[in-house]
């Protein structure tokens, strides 16, 4: 109900205020009619009643006056007997209602007769008869009857009594004889209105007398009418009849006349009785209806104004309301953004601000608004800002819209370094001036934390004691400090306009192409390398320097540019030299008393210069086993000093590996012999092919042997195996039955002067440093170098050789075989 | 070579190694030395030697090895003779300049007196 009252549109709440309205008014107006109607029938009833209450009396007293003078008639005649003229004037005979006077005796003779009766020939039998037929002293009322008299026939009415003798037997009849139309003589005394009626009706249903306007009517038959009907229920009464004389619809009251056996009717006719009210009604209804046109004018015309009212109004709602919102997001974007917002007069009055202006300023909610501008400005900008706010106000079109960095004043006095960005703008004539506000403290010291450490990386970019060159990725020289510039003898300019190819020696430039290239091979490799190397100065010199290169790349990865720190190592190479000048020196400084005493002890042992007592011999022996371990030890010093240099040098070639092993196996026969060892070696017919340096493999080969051979049970046997591998490597396998490699030893097996143990080392004669020259070698051979070993089943010692590319010679050798 | 290996002239500065050298060539590889304690000295004798082989020793003071070959190259006698040298310092970068010299190649000091001579015989004959 109330979602449909909701959707009621005005133009329905309208029509339904109209269709309620209208109907209000109809029943209202029918209301009044209908109350006007029975209060006019009321009244017409009571008016009625009263008339028939009058028409009552006036007959009944008529009729009184009538009984009244019979009675005296009778009396006189008791008294007089006949003879009785003109004792009726005394009487007041009243010519107007009684006509004539007569008293009958018993036998019917005319004893008195006064007036007509006197006068004419009435026949008085039917009077006569009833009275001596019916009992009673009554008043007896009879029905008109025409009467001849000397000027007309008349209609006369007879009143009679019975006149009855002492022992209540018939005596006569004294009657009168009135006039009907007396009855009916009211109607005009009234002066009632011609549709109006009057009946005087006996109770046995005759009408005396009825007048209706000009219409008279005597002795009617009443029966079957409505008011005979009613009598019978009730002595008075009112109803609604259709007039049996003239079919005019009448309101009827009756009443008995309670003294003698008649009733009065008086009628009034409804439509006198309506017709007023009928008018009124008519006149209520025309009201009624032009008061609906009004209505519904009304109506209408207040709802289309209400409609125009609502419509302007949500209009206004609804510009309310987009103006709202407008202001709100506004007022969102403001204290959303991350800077202070403040809005300020011309004057520098503050306007508003938004949070964060709050927060920046320390201010609480409420405090801002109000304050000038000066107030958030430390002195030493006011001066600024007056100027500026002087521009606003005078010539806003100069004012010069940016940012401005000021020092700024926060509620408690404390400062902060602040940057705003202003602008002036006018809204509806009011010119103000908005400004963002931003604490910039942090950014600056970010700023000056950023400008130091650059600082600092300049300083050392530039002051390094080594050259520092960022090359791009072809090779072009991007920044270099001033130790590049000195090493290589160019100004930064020059070096600006060259690259890495220009400090680059003729006999490198392949390589050092090759490394740039290869460096970008591989994304995923870092890049660096580091190398001695040669490098052009400007006057065409050649400088040794110590040279890293690396790659630098970006965030996501990529290659950026190459760091390239050079460092002129001419001193450091001229050291090197001298040490290595030195250790060459000192070595053979070592070795030629060394050569003189491998001389003679040899010559010695080999009987060249006589032959020696047995014990002489056997002394000789003793000091040249000396002397070869003398030499080796010089030896395994220098390759030692020279690995840890980088000195040591090779001449590598490709080679069959299996003449070396014999080689190898031959110089060891006199060791393996000695120790009670039998060599043995094992290796395909095919050749097998390394790159190699000759005397360092053998080196190696004799090394591992040698180890072999002195940790050999004795009598034992070790194996040399030459193969090759799956991958076409070159392998070669010593293996003794000894008592295996020690777990705590492991680890340290190819460290320099590391050995088992102390004792054991004195014993077997070895140096400590025989294995990692090995490995050394092995290394810059670019093979491997490992062992297998097992608690007393012996050790094998592998070394692997990447496979050489089988030269023509070797091809053609095959071919051949 | 088809020729014999006969007369080596041989240029050592240090005695004791002079003395052991020569037994070991001489007795143990039959060979003829001229044996002399200097550069200046193999010069000398370089003339009258026969020389089928130089046998030089590289640090000797004065004249070194090299500097002696040199000298002995511009003398018609031994304007062509095949050489050896004999020293300790056996790196491959030196051994790459002896061999540039024109040597045949070198014995590594210290050398053992009873193979020096097959050694020798062994270059001599690869040199051919």
């Amino acid at each position: 109900m109330t979602a449909a009252w909701r959707r009621l549109s005005p133009l329905r709440a309208s029509a339904l205020l109209v269709i309620v309205l209208t109907a209000a008014l109809w029943a209202g107006t029918w209301q009044r009619a209908r109350v006007e109607t029975e209060r006019a029938l009321a009244a017409a009833d009571r008016a009625n009643s009263n008339l028939a209450i009058a028409y009552e009396e006036n007959a009944s007293n008529a009729i009184g006056a009538v009984d009244q003078l019979l009675r005296m008639v009778e009396s006189e005649y008791r008294a007089e007997g006949h003879g009785m003229h003109g004792a009726i004037d005394e009487w007041q005979l009243d010519h107007d209602l009684v006509r004539g006077v007569a008293v009958l005796d018993s036998d019917g003779k005319v004893q008195i007769a006064e007036g007509d009766l006197a006068t004419m020939d009435v026949d008085l039998s039917t009077v006569f008869e009833f009275h001596r037929a019916t009992p009673g002293r009554d008043l007896h009322i009879g029905r008109p009857g025409l009467v001849k008299t000397t000027e007309t026939l008349e209609l006369q009415l007879p009143i009679s009594r019975r006149i009855e003798g002492p022992d209540g037997s018939f005596a006569g009849v004294v009657l009168a004889m009135t006039d009907p139309g007396f009855f009916t003589a009211f109607y005009r005394r009234v002066g009632l209105a011609p549709t109006a009626q009057v009946s005087l009706i006996r109770r046995d249903g005759f009408a005396l007398a009825r007048q209706a306007g000009n219409l008279s009517a005597y002795d009617v038959d009443m029966h079957g009418t409505t008011v005979f009907e009613r009598l019978a229920s009730n002595p008075n009464g009112a109803f609604v009849s259709l007039g049996k004389m003239d079919r005019t619809p009448r309101l009827m009251n009756y009443r008995s006349i309670p003294r003698y056996p008649l009733v009065v009717m008086v009628g009034t006719s409804m439509e006198e009785i309506l017709a007023p009210v009928r008018d009124r009604a008519r006149l209520y209804y025309l009201f009624a209806v032009a008061a609906s046109a009004l209505i519904a004018i009304v109506v209408i015309v207040i709802t289309r104004s209400l409609a125009r009212q609502k419509r302007d109004f949500e209009a206004v709602v609804l510009a309310q309301g987009r103006l709202r919102a407008s202001i709100a997001s506004q007022q969102a974007l403001t204290e959303n953004m991350a800077g202070g917002v403040i809005t300020a007069a011309t004057d520098g009055t503050i306007l508003s601000v938004n949070t964060a202006a709050r927060d920046i300023y320390g201010y609480g909610p409420g405090e801002m608004v109000g304050l000038r501008l000066p107030a958030l400005v430390h002195e030493s900008g006011r001066e600024g800002l007056s100027r500026d706010l002087g521009i606003i106000r005078e010539s806003p079109g100069k004012f010069l819209h940016g940012s401005r960095e000021f020092i700024a004043l926060r509620k408690d006095g404390t400062t902060f370094e602040a940057e705003a960005l202003m602008s002036s703008v006018e809204i509806e004539g009011t010119r103000s001036l908005i400004g963002i506000v931003h604490d910039v403290s942090v950014r600056k010291a970010l700023e000056a934390g950023q400008r130091r450490a650059e600082a600092l990386y300049r300083a050392t970019f530039d002051q390094a004691l080594v050259g520092i060159l960022h090359t791009s990725l072809d090779g072009r020289f991007m920044r270099v400090n001033r130790t590049a510039c000195e090493i290589l003898g160019y100004t930064g300019a020059e070096m600006l306009a060259r690259g890495y190819a220009d400090i680059t020696h003729a006999e490198d430039q392949e390589a050092s192409a090759a490394r740039f290239a290869s460096s970008r091979a591989d994304p995923e490799r870092p890049f660096e390398y580091h190398a001695t190397r040669r490098v052009l100065r400007k006057d065409g010199s050649v400088l040794w320097a110590l040279s890293s290169l690396s790659l630098v790349r970006t965030d996501r990865g990529a290659p950026d540019f190459f760091l390239v720190m050079i460092q002129d190592i001419t001193e450091l190479k001229r050291v090197e030299e001298m040490k290595d000048e030195f250790v060459s020196t000192v070595s053979h400084e070592l070795r030629t008393p060394l050569t003189s005493i491998r001389g003679s002890l040899g010559l010695l042992a080999g009987g060249v210069v006589g032959m020696l007592p047995d014990a002489a011999r056997n002394l000789v022996l003793i000091a040249e086993r000396g002397c070869e371990r003398l030499i080796r030890l010089v030896n395994d010093i220098l390759d030692t000093e020279r690995i840890e240099t980088g000195q040591l040098q090779f001449e590598l070639g490709v080679a069959e590996l299996r003449p070396l092993v014999e080689r190898a196996m031959e110089s060891m026969e006199g060791f393996a012999q000695a120790h009670h060892v039998t060599l043995r070696m094992e290796a395909p017919l095919a050749p097998i092919l390394a790159s190699v340096d000759a005397d360092r493999f053998i080196q190696v080969l004799t090394n591992l042997m040698s180890n072999a051979v002195k940790f050999s049970p004795q009598p034992g046997a070790v194996d040399v195996t030459l193969s090759r591998s799956a991958d076409g490597s070159a392998r070669l396998e010593v293996r003794d039955r000894g008592p295996g490699i020690p777990g705590e030893f492991q680890a340290r097996v190819f460290q320099r002067f590391s050995q088992a143990d102390a004792s054991s080392a004195r014993q077997k004669g070895g140096t400590g440093l025989g294995l990692s020259i090995a490995k050394a070698i092995v290394d810059h051979l670019g093979g491997t170098i490992g062992y297998r070993t097992h608690p007393d089943a012996g050790t094998v010692f592998f070394v692997q050789l990447p496979a050489a590319v089988e030269s023509r010679a070797a091809r053609v050798a095959e071919m051949d075989s | 070579m088809a020729k014999q290996l006969k007369r080596i002239l041989f240029a050592e500065d240090e005695d004791e190694i002079r003395t052991v050298a020569k037994i070991a060539l001489e007795a143990v590889g039959g060979f003829e030395l001229v044996a002399c304690a200097s550069g200046a000295e193999a010069i000398a004798a370089a003339p009258d030697a026969r020389a089928d082989l130089l046998l030089l020793d590289v640090m000797m003071p004065g004249m070194d090895g090299p500097a002696t070959l040199a000298a002995l190259r511009g003398m018609p006698a031994t304007a062509h003779t095949p050489v050896i040298f004999m020293t300790a310092k056996v790196q491959p970068a030196e051994v790459a300049r002896y061999i540039a010299l024109g040597a045949l190649g070198v014995i590594p000091k210290p050398f053992s007196p009873m193979q020096v001579s097959d050694a020798i015989r062994r270059l001599w004959e690869k040199g051919g």
